[in-house]
């Protein structure tokens, strides 16, 4: 192979010693990015001329218009007519009618041919008058609120006098419990002795019987001794008289004892007649105290019943007082609800996940106040925006430089009177083709490092701990547009054909790359091709790289998908260059 | 470089109506063969087929030293009728990138642009951007060029369009100090003057057929006519009024 250093030097040369591709090709498009990066103002939306008229009394639109609508330059108008009127002349981009009917009511009459700034516009407006109605919202459910926050204080009275109440009851049940024992103990001491006394009746009772009877059956027995002693005697009397003497006085001994028997018998009669009434008196002593008994009874139980509704009432009042509490609570609730919060139950909060660390623009844990809200509002996310637009203008000047860069030295070289010369040489087109190709790319190496350089330090992009991925992609990017771009000029020969063509192509990617119109608005096929495109594949693989780090090895579907769009143009180059031939 | 044999057989080239056939001749070191025809008569389409640029319709174009087979490019040296250099290069750097191309290293290239220089005269304008040179200085720079790599045959198309007689009669004398050197010339002019002083061969493009150097010279003795130029204004001015 020709060493392709000598024709590279000579394209790169002729390119650079031309002025006018100079101007056209590195001058005019770096002036065009700078104008371009310069030219969008990250405040966002510019003054925007808008119509007013008020038909609400009760809301004056200009009253709010210096805090939440710095961004509008208000003209008022009598009627709507008027302000329409104005609209379609594009002297105004819409015209704002305020009414009033049971609830303010703003209508925006806007120009739908201003597409899609127009939305922009009502976006900011909406954004606004969010801010308004939530702000007012806010207020009156702070009031509500406070309100709500006094009968807490209310409620924890009541719950106060409840819980001394529950106290006193504490205090009682307490004192019934204390009588109630002591009356326990007291009738157990009672019914105690009653029992010993009853147990010790009982054994008199059965000791008197067993006296009575054994007295009883000594008596009858002795008597009985002493009759037959007296018969005796009085036998013995009839039968030996010398002896009635004696016997007789035995026989008065024996009257005596049976007389000291009668009375004894009467004596011991009298004591235990003493002795029954005795016990009968106990017994009904015994019975008077069961029936205090039976009344210590029904007093415990009384007193115990007492204790269990005093329990009752006890536990009606921790209800009570704990529905009290359940009721504090929930008003506390409420009186620590945010008033927005209460007014807004449902917010849509929308995270980006791409959040550059050096914006600082969206801290979700910074609490924003209302001007940071008012500004936020209208400003959007402006930095953040430009940065997302960033990578489709480094993707589309690398792709419309390596178009009409390698054109242009193709042509430059085909139209060249050294080419009949160069083509004197035997296999010089693989060293044509690569001066052609290393040559455009030194040449858009320059812009395209230049908005590499604005896009790490203006639009503060992680481009450099990225360039790993960055690198190879536009280097694959560039590849493709070149050989497409060489393909062209090698079939077509023609400049101002070759150029318009280039236009043509340039707008078709443009177009099928997602640039200007999203794929997901395309139909099937077109979205196919238009996701497939080198500008799309190569502009979500930057954005991959640079807002999300992602490493070369998740982007190698993308890196294939790429160099099979360079293999193809390969091959188209090598087949324009048989037609050419 | 020994013997070398610059032969065309039974060449057909171009497309109808300016189709041209029966091209052969041979040519050998030192020869200096003039081809002449009317404007637009096909001599710069024969010149391209003979350098290779065109493929030609039928025959062979061979290029022999004594043992071997020559590629064109390399021993052939071509100046076509526009001047073929890089016009935003200086003559220097033109030089340099063409005797690259053709696989001399540098060092030989200086050398050998150092003495062409000279010998064209254009020493002091090396360093200048050829886009700036005058119309003679552009043709010697293309002299230059066309002679870099020291080609064994030399074809130039038309080289003295707009040079006024000095630059012809120093290229002349330039194109017969190389044919002394052995070096094969085939060049085209409409000086049929220049042509019959310097040329020893001759080929003659007339109504779409080659007449070599014998038949011109037959043609020309069976005319009466001595002078080849007054013989040629004669057949063209007779081509135009047909």
């Amino acid at each position: 192979m020709i060493n392709p250093i000598p024709l590279t030097s000579a394209c790169l040369k002729g390119f650079l010693r031309n002025k006018k591709q100079i101007l056209l090709l590195i001058v005019f498009p770096l002036l065009l990015i700078s104008s371009l990066f310069f030219s969008f103002s990250p405040e966002g939306l510019q003054k925007t001329p808008v119509g007013l008229v008020q038909n609400s009394d009760s809301f004056n639109f200009t009253d709010y218009e210096a805090d939440y609508f710095p961004y509008l330059e208000v003209t008022e108008y009598a009627g709507l007519d008027e302000c329409l009127e104005d609209l379609k002349e594009y002297k105004l981009y819409l015209c704002i009618e305020t009414n009033y009917a049971h609830t303010h009511i703003i209508n925006l009459y806007f120009d739908n041919t201003r597409e899609p700034i127009i939305w922009q516009i009502i976006q900011k407006i909406k954004g606004s008058v969010n801010l308004i109605q939530n702000e007012k919202s806010a207020e009156l459910a702070g009031q509500i609120i406070g309100d709500i926050g006094s009968k807490s204080d209310h409620l924890e009275a009541y719950q106060s006098s409840i819980r001394e109440a529950q106290r006193d009851i504490d205090s009682y049940i307490f004192a019934l419990d204390r009588y109630i024992s002591s009356l326990r103990s007291a009738r157990k001491e009672l019914s105690d002795t009653k029992a010993s006394m009853d147990i010790m009746v009982s054994e008199i009772k059965s000791a008197k019987k067993t006296f009575q009877n054994e007295e009883s059956a000594l008596y009858s027995s002795v008597i009985s001794r002493l009759d037959n002693t007296q018969k005796s005697i009085s036998a013995i009397e009839n039968a030996s008289p010398e002896n009635l003497a004696v016997l007789s006085m035995v026989s008065s001994e024996i009257s005596a004892t049976k007389q000291a028997m009668v009375e004894h018998q009467s004596l011991s009669n009298n004591y235990l007649n003493t002795f029954d009434s005795k016990i009968g008196e106990y017994e009904k002593a015994s019975r008077e105290w069961d029936i205090i008994l039976s009344e210590l009874d029904r007093e415990i139980s009384n007193l115990e019943n007492t204790r269990r509704s005093l329990i009752l009432h006890k536990e009606t009042l921790r209800r009570a007082e704990s529905d009290l509490e359940l009721v504090r609570k929930d008003l506390n609730l409420i009186k620590s609800i945010d008033p927005e919060n209460l007014v807004n139950p449902i917010n849509l909060l929308n995270y980006p996940t791409y959040i550059p660390e050096s914006s600082g623009i969206l801290d979700e844990k910074k609490e924003m106040d209302k001007e940071d809200k008012i500004k936020a509002a209208i400003q959007g996310l402006n930095f953040i925006s430009l940065q997302t637009l960033f990578p489709t203008i480094l993707i589309l000047i690398t792709l419309f430089l390596s178009l009409l860069v390698s054109s242009f030295i193709c042509l430059n070289e085909i139209n060249s009177p050294a080419n009949k010369r160069i083509k004197l040489i035997k296999n010089i087109f693989i060293s044509e083709v690569l001066s052609i190709y290393i040559s455009s790319l030194l040449i858009i190496s320059v812009p395209v490092t230049c908005v590499i350089l604005a896009g790490q330090y203006l639009f503060q992009l992680s481009i450099f701990p990225n360039l790993g991925a960055i690198i190879p992609l536009l280097l694959l990017l560039s590849s493709i547009f070149i050989l497409m771009g060489l393909a062209l000029a090698l079939t077509i020969k023609k400049e101002s054909w070759t150029l318009m063509l280039n236009t043509f192509l340039l707008i078709f990617f443009i177009i099928f790359s997602g640039f200007i119109l999203p794929v997901e608005r395309m139909n099937e096929a077109s979205a196919l091709l238009a996701s497939n495109s080198p500008g799309k594949i190569a502009l979500n693989a930057f954005n991959k790289a640079v807002f999300y780090s992602q490493p070369a090895g998740t982007l190698v579907n993308d890196f294939l998908t790429l160099s099979f769009w360079l293999f193809l143009m390969l091959i188209l180059v090598i087949a324009a260059k048989r037609y050419r031939a | 470089m020994g013997e070398i044999c610059f032969k065309a057989e039974s060449i057909s080239t171009g497309y109808s109506p300016n189709l041209i056939s029966n091209i052969s001749f041979e040519l050998h070191n030192g020869d200096i063969m003039g081809l002449i025809g009317r404007s637009g008569s096909g001599k710069t389409t024969i010149l391209d087929t003979l350098t290779g640029l065109k493929k030609p319709n039928t025959g062979t174009i061979s290029i022999r030293s004594k043992d071997s087979i020559l590629a064109p490019g390399k021993a052939i040296g071509y100046s076509p009728q526009e001047n073929a250099l890089f016009p935003y290069l200086t003559l220097e750097e033109n030089l340099l990138t063409f005797g690259k191309l053709n696989g001399i290293d540098e060092k030989e290239v200086k050398e050998r642009a150092l003495g062409l220089l000279k010998q064209l005269d254009l020493t002091e304008h090396k360093k200048k951007v050829i886009a700036n040179f005058s119309g003679g200085m552009k043709k010697r720079a293309d002299l230059a060029v066309t002679l870099i790599h020291d080609p064994e045959i030399i074809i130039l198309d038309e080289p003295f369009v707009g040079l006024d007689i000095s630059i012809r009669k120093f290229i002349w004398n330039l194109l017969a100090g190389l044919s002394r050197r052995g070096k094969i010339i085939i060049i085209s002019s409409h000086i049929l003057s220049d042509i019959q002083i310097y040329c020893n061969k001759f080929g003659l493009v007339y109504r779409g057929c080659y007449y070599g150097t014998e038949a011109l010279l037959e043609t020309l003795k069976k005319s009466n006519e001595k002078s080849l130029e007054y013989y040629l204004e004669f057949l063209f001015e007779k081509e135009i009024m047909d």
